[in-house]
């Protein structure tokens, strides 16, 4: 409890730090997050004129796929926000040697790493995805109901814990394997389709995103049960078992992977 | 009990041999062949508290990699090591607590915040109690001058005051162990002074054991009392900075310019009663060079000043290199303390 307090309290101290040094170059800030802004419009433009022109996709109306598409684009924004140093991780710290000084103070060098860097220009990711998902949950007569809200709040804990797992998996690899995080691109493709309802892909792509790299109890599940779907009640209950399992092949990728790390020759 | 205690101490690194060309590129792709990089191989090592050490030898020899295992960044691939009783990756909270670092060639800071925010930070970091962290900042301020640096963020710091931070930041949990990586490397000599001094005071109020890695000769004969030295990854030299001395001929050489030429026989004529090599590098430049110890200094160069019209003199000190190179070519690599 009291290393909890201890770290929160960095966590805090970390936090103040990377908001003044970004405060200090203001037209950086902003010109960065308006540039995450357009991207994230372009997103939303780009899934509503879809849905406009095919109302059902495979038993998916309309103002359904907005909700799930809202809540993975929150989801994802919301990892980006905090875990973004993780791809930083492959080149900057594993292959430059930038971990050298992460090992040399007394804390845990996953916090460290995680801490130096959070990404406030993301936030406008987390916002549109809100607001998205909460639009079409107004036309789906979906009240937000402190219970709905709170498992709303949970996903986004949930999958953002889902996305950090994985990356954080695959960023480890450097340590075995000398590559900038190749891997992290292909995945970060399946991160694109998880903002889809996984049934309208075929059986294999499905299987993957559940089993295999489970973005689709990120965002897709637990909508689903939101939106009443039949058979949704299940997966609900293995999301936050799914983020457990991923997060334990995370800390084990992690922990032999920092006792193999080489630095860098400089 | 000594403080630091290495027995056979190895580092291999494995490294991925590329073989040229295309052709090269398209079989690597299928079947890599390794080398091992014995980067340390072998060593032994005790140190006792208080000390300050010279850690010295060639580009590559394997003084960075040795740092690297002894401060708990690298798992060494064979051998025992034991820090203040901790193996220090295995116990790498409690060790690194305990000990401070400074890499000369990369900041141990945060490269986009003001150094005071860091020094900060790291106050919370290491639970420096505040009167304390108050007091010992102030100290270095006056020390070091960093007065003038707190505000600006470290990624503006030029070299010198980047490592003078660098030393600060080091030390503001008074850690039993110092590791310094070529903290002089690039700085000039009123910055390399107020380090050294820095260093030397820190060591003797504290009682702070010091490993200093260096190419600078200077830094061993002002700091250390004692020196190892380790070429491809091997220890050649472990023992007093004076007993190195006597045991090598260090090789000095006295550059001589003057205003006016001077032929070669004129100049052997001069300094027929010293045993010196003489070069000319042109009619106006002259290399004498000696082993010290054999010729009279200042009375050469007194005879120098008398007689020739003497623009400039300068005296060269030895490499580090060139003492490794001697200390090979009499052999006995085996005898160190
Ligand atoms: N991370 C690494 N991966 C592979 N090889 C390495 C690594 N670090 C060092 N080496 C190799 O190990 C050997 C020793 O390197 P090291 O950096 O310890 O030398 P050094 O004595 O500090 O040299 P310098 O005076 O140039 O700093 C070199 O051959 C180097 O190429
Ligand atoms: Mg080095």
């Amino acid at each position: 409890m009291k290393r909890f307090f201890f770290y929160s309290q960095l966590y805090g101290a970390y936090l103040a730090n990377t908001v003044k040094s970004r405060m200090a170059y203001r037209a950086d800030f902003w010109v960065g997050f308006t540039a995450n802004l357009m991207i994230q419009l372009i997103g939303v433009l780009f899934i509503t004129s879809l849905t406009a022109r095919i109302p059902q996709i495979r038993g998916w109306g309309r103002h359904e796929i907005l909700f799930i598409f809202g809540i993975a684009q929150a989801v994802f924004g919301l990892f980006n926000v905090l875990f973004t140093n993780l791809f930083e991780l492959s080149g900057r710290y594993i292959l430059e040697g930038g971990f050298d000084r992460v090992l040399l103070r007394p804390l845990g060098s996953y916090f460290q790493v995680v801490t130096e860097r959070i990404d406030l220009e993301d936030l406008p990711g987390v916002l549109l995805g809100l607001l998205m998902a909460g639009y079409a949950a107004g036309k789906l007569h979906l009240d937000p109901t402190p219970g709905r809200v709170a498992l709303v709040a949970l996903a986004l804990a949930n999958g953002c814990a889902i996305y950090a797992a994985v990356f954080t998996a695959l960023a480890g690899l450097t340590f075995w394997f000398r590559d900038r995080g190749s891997i992290a691109s292909v995945v970060l493709m399946l991160e694109g389709f998880a903002r889809y309802p996984a049934t309208i892909f075929g059986k294999w792509l499905q299987s993957v995103l559940t089993w295999v790299v489970p973005f689709a109890f990120a965002a897709f599940y637990p909508s689903a049960w939101l939106l009443r779907k039949p058979g949704s009640g299940t997966m609900v209950v293995l999301a936050p078992l799914a983020a457990l399992a991923a997060a334990l092949v995370a800390a084990a990728v992690w922990r032999r992977g920092v006792r193999r790390y080489e630095s860098a020759g400089s | 009990m000594p403080i630091i205690e290495a027995h056979s101490l190895s580092k291999h690194f494995k490294r991925f041999r590329r073989r040229p060309g295309l052709v090269g590129a398209v079989k690597d792709l299928w079947h890599r062949t390794y080398e091992v990089v014995r980067a340390v191989d072998g060593i032994d090592l005790s140190v006792e508290r208080g000390e300050i050490i010279g850690y010295i030898g060639p580009n590559g020899a394997g003084k960075s990699t040795t740092i690297k295992m002894l401060t708990g960044i690298l798992v060494p691939t064979a051998g025992s090591l034991a820090v203040q009783g901790l193996v220090p990756h295995k116990d790498r909270y409690r060790h690194v607590r305990t000990i401070g670092v400074v890499f000369g060639q990369r900041t141990q800071l945060w490269w986009d915040i003001a150094v005071i925010e860091a020094f900060n930070l790291l106050q919370k970091i290491y639970e420096i109690p505040r009167d304390e962290y108050r007091q010992r900042l102030k100290k270095f301020n006056q020390v070091l001058g960093l007065e003038d640096l707190l505000n600006i963020p470290v990624r503006k710091l030029s070299l010198g005051q980047r490592m003078r931070c660098d030393l600060a930041a080091s030390l503001l949990h008074n850690p039993a162990i110092l590791f310094l990586d070529e903290p002089t490397i690039g700085l000039d000599v009123a910055v390399k002074a107020s380090i050294r001094d820095f260093i030397r005071e820190t060591n003797r109020q504290q009682g702070t054991t010091v490993i200093l890695t260096t190419h600078d000769l200077s830094d061993i004969e002002e700091l250390c009392s004692r020196v190892i030295m380790i070429d491809a990854g091997k220890l050649i030299y472990d023992g007093g900075l004076r007993e190195l001395k006597e045991r090598v001929d260090i090789p000095r050489r006295l550059l001589v310019e003057t205003i006016f030429p001077i032929n070669a026989s004129k100049m052997m004529l001069l300094l027929k009663d010293y045993r010196l090599g003489i070069t000319a590098l042109d009619p106006y430049r002259w290399e004498l060079s000696f082993s010290k110890g054999r010729v009279n200094l200042p009375q050469l160069m007194q005879l120098l000043l008398d007689t020739l019209e003497v623009r400039d003199l300068e005296l060269e000190e030895p490499a580090i290199e060139e003492i490794v190179r001697q200390i090979y070519d009499r052999g006995a690599p085996g005898d160190a303390r």
